[in-house]
């Protein structure tokens, strides 16, 4: 048993912070956010491609890493530390994972080069409007016209959506039950909505109107809901891992405060009632990062319900954290807490974020007892 | 004992539901549907409304220009008011200064303010805290030095609400450096367009410009513009702060808040369910409900007591406290309802001036800010930290 990360995963980490601290810190930031044509920035994931953190999941002959749970672990958790913009959940975790276990031969050789040096990004379409957390495809439709396939419908929050250069989408097929198509996201018929997320990253909203793609637009998927139910357990692991990074520095910044904001004459960091909620938010992350290390560690598993028992498990549990985490960090800083221009509150949406994207509480306590053995 | 209202409240309750029916403005309900937000030309036009019936100083007597109504009476305005989707009146003008106007001002600032505040021409802010002087009000800084007939003002105020849209603030300035600080401190009534007042904004993580810094670089304010002595300017402020208090359970508001959650929960699906026939969602809005409701009874007990002995003094710090817990468990679990719509921020689509397309449902958009903006709810009228140290202290002898 190891609870430390290897040496090779941890000089990552530690050149990401490097990339980060000397580029991108909160008032650049803030210059990315308000950009509304990418939502991030562009010279950063140019910088990340570079240095192999775009294709972490790729195989080594496509120019990737070959990384797993771990990896993913220690770079996003890095990443949320600083609050990063750019669409390395949406590409580099689902899209390329789903391009690598769901990918055609041709997709994968014609596509995933592209991905891995930066030069196009992807997303995952995993829900619809109205359906809640359930990745089956519902009201997004395909039919056979000739050698083609049509698509219509609609996807909800396509995080990466904006930027995204293929979109993969699950629809219904008569016969079939689903399939899965890698969609050229520029293709006619789909008209993209764009937007940003609470915590700043882009995301979309999709309709299909009658997208004619070929038949090598399908990927090698059996069926869309057990492709795309992996992917989205891979986006819990990489969101939980998110929320850890967020988590310590929001405990980080709230504890300075608490040694350095006087009321009353003193640190308000002498009133019991703050010491105790500092000890909790302490306490709070320590097991939070017990239950990231769970998750990463069985996403990979080829065994769909235990994979989805830990990663499930981890995340009713750490979304629960992060609430408490997020509240009680505000409350300790009184009015600062709310401001935008401090960077506590960005953390908070971080943490908020990850409370209701890819499931709530509630769908993974379900999700988790279903899964129990 | 008796949980149910008297005929004569049912009355009176159906005279208030029939108004707003006829007189609450159909355009400013819609924005409760969808949470957007209220403008200052909304809160006006209300105010002219309930202004015109008499009704929007429910709690002031007839003499001073208020509808001298009970406090059961007012509870039963409030609650019927947000039911119909009306905003929040200013409260700064008719809950706080006015009051204290009322009973330690003089008879010419009777007359020069209080036909204002009840005809909403003028709108306040309070300008009690300081960046050094939140929680421990009392070690404010900012000061009033006696020039012959005004006061020379220096310093600076912040988080102060709507002081960018304000006419006037009431503020606690420091007029003795030499005696315990609350000893010093003095209630001066200053106007917001006098030279050397700078506003500047304090944007919160909803995306809102409601709070504000305020500079004062030797600003004149007349002496006349005094509240009671000099010196006593505390007194003011407690028996202003525990009137905002009485008021702070936010029964009405959440009653509204939370059937506005009801009706989401009737409209999202998890699995095919309805949220309002989902165990683990309607477990959790049961709970809050029967909270809300103790809270509802609990202020009720108060407030009858209120009627019968005058203002409830510390105890109304525990409705303070949980008023606001409701207040937040409302936002939070109407952000879970949402769910993945909660998600994409646009808080800017709240504001009148937008006319962009909105993504996902009509009340999506408003659920997170609604989070987010209900957070302050335990920082600000004394922190729930501070309501607690009250509670042991002043109702528990600890
Ligand atoms: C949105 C918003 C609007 C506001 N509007 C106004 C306004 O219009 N006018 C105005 O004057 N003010 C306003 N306020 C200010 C508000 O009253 C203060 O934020 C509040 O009094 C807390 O002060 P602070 O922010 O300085 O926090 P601090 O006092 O610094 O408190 C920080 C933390 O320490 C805790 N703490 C402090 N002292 C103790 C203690 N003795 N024991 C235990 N815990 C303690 C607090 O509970 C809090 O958790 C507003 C605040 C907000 C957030």
């Amino acid at each position: 048993m190891d609870f430390t990360f290897t040496e090779e995963q941890s000089l990552m980490a530690d050149s990401l912070r490097k990339a980060y601290e000397s580029d991108y810190d909160f008032d650049k930031r803030r210059a990315f956010l308000d950009d509304t044509a990418t939502f991030h920035s562009p010279a950063m994931w140019q910088t990340l491609a570079e240095n192999g953190f775009v294709g972490l999941l790729a195989p080594e002959e496509a120019g990737g890493f070959n990384g797993g749970g771990a990896e993913i672990m220690a770079v996003t958790a890095e990443m949320s530390r600083h609050l990063a913009l750019e669409p390395f959940l949406a590409t580099s975790v689902m899209g390329v994972r789903l391009l690598v276990t769901a990918g055609t031969n041709a997709q994968k050789s014609n596509i995933l080069p592209q991905v891995v040096a930066g030069e196009a990004n992807l997303a995952v379409a995993l829900y619809e409007p109205g359906q809640r957390y359930d990745v089956a495809p519902q009201t997004t439709t395909t039919k056979l016209d000739g050698d083609d396939f049509v698509l219509n419908g609609t996807k909800a929050v396509v995080v990466g959506g904006d930027s995204a250069r293929w979109i993969a989408i699950g629809a219904k097929l008569e016969d079939v039950g689903s399939a899965l198509f890698l969609v050229d996201a520029g293709a006619d018929g789909v008209s993209k909505k764009t937007y940003r997320l609470v915590d700043g990253r882009g995301a979309a909203d999709l309709e299909l109107s009658d997208v004619r793609v070929g038949a090598n637009a399908r990927m090698a998927a059996d069926d869309a809901e057990t492709a795309l139910a992996e992917i989205e357990d891979w986006a819990v692991t990489a969101s939980l891992a998110e929320t850890l990074g967020a988590m310590e520095m929001a405990r980080d910044l709230t504890h300075e405060y608490l040694q350095t904001r006087e009321q009353f004459g003193r640190p308000i960091g002498k009133f019991q009632v703050l010491q105790h909620n500092m000890a909790d938010v302490f306490s709070d992350v320590e097991f939070a990062r017990s239950m990231v290390f769970w998750a990463a560690s069985e996403v990979a598993n080829p065994d769909a319900p235990t994979r989805r028992h830990a990663v499930s498990g981890a995340k009713a549990f750490v979304d629960n954290a992060a609430r408490n985490i997020a509240e009680r960090c505000i409350q300790m800083h009184g009015g600062v807490g709310v401001t935008d221009e401090y960077a506590l509150t960005h953390y908070v949406k971080r943490l908020t974020l990850g409370q209701i994207l890819f499931g709530d509480r509630d769908e993974h306590l379900l999700r988790y007892t279903n899964t129990n053995a | 004992m008796e949980l149910l209202y008297d005929s004569e409240q049912q009355a009176f309750r159906e005279e208030v539901r029939a108004f707003m029916k006829e007189m609450a403005p159909v355009d400013i309900a819609a924005k409760a549907h969808t949470g957007q937000r209220y403008d200052k030309e909304d809160m006006k036009r209300w105010h002219g409304i309930l202004y015109e019936q008499g009704w929007v100083a429910p709690k002031w007597s007839k003499e001073n220009g208020g509808a001298g109504l009970d406090p059961i009476q007012v509870h039963i305005l409030d609650e019927e008011a947000f039911a119909a989707g009306m905003p929040r009146l200013q409260a700064f003008g008719l809950s706080m200064v006015g009051p204290v106007i009322i009973h330690f001002g003089d008879d010419e600032q009777k007359s020069r303010y209080l036909p204002k505040i009840l005809s909403g021409e003028e709108f306040w802010c309070q300008g009690f805290s300081e960046p050094g002087s939140g929680s421990d009000l009392a070690s404010l800084k900012t000061r009033a030095d006696r020039d012959g007939d005004k006061y020379i003002v220096n310093g600076q105020k912040t988080w102060t609400t709507q002081a960018h849209i304000a006419d006037w603030m009431f503020c606690l300035v420091r007029t003795d450096w030499d005696v315990k600080q609350q000893e010093g401190i003095s209630f001066l009534l200053i106007d917001m367009t006098s030279p050397g007042v700078e506003v500047r904004p304090i944007i919160t993580m909803d995306g809102e410009h409601a709070v504000n810094e305020v500079f004062f670089d030797n600003v004149e304010v007349p002496a006349e513009n005094l509240v009671g002595e000099e010196n006593k300017g505390w007194d003011y402020a407690k028996f202003l702060l525990s009137n905002e208090r009485t008021g702070i359970a936010g029964v009405g508001q959440s009653k509204a808040e939370f059937a506005r959650l009801k009706a989401i929960a009737r409209k999202e699906k998890r699995r095919g369910v309805t949220l309002s026939e989902d165990p683990l969602f309607k477990a959790k809005l049961a709970d809050l409900e029967l909270k809300l409701r103790a809270l509802e009874i609990t202020n009720l007990r108060m407030l009858i007591e209120e009627k019968e002995k005058g203002a409830p003094g510390p105890i109304s710090s525990i409705l303070k406290v949980v008023g606001s817990e409701v207040q937040q468990g409302i936002a939070t679990l109407t952000m879970e309802a949402v769910g993945s719509y909660a998600a994409p921020y646009l808080p800017e689509s709240l504001e009148n001036s937008w006319n962009g397309e909105p993504i996902g449902p009509d009340y999506a958009a408003h659920a997170m800010p609604y989070y987010f903006f209900r957070r302050k709810a335990s920082i600000y009228g004394g922190s729930n930290e501070i309501q607690r140290n009250i509670i042991s202290k002043h109702l528990l002898g600890l």
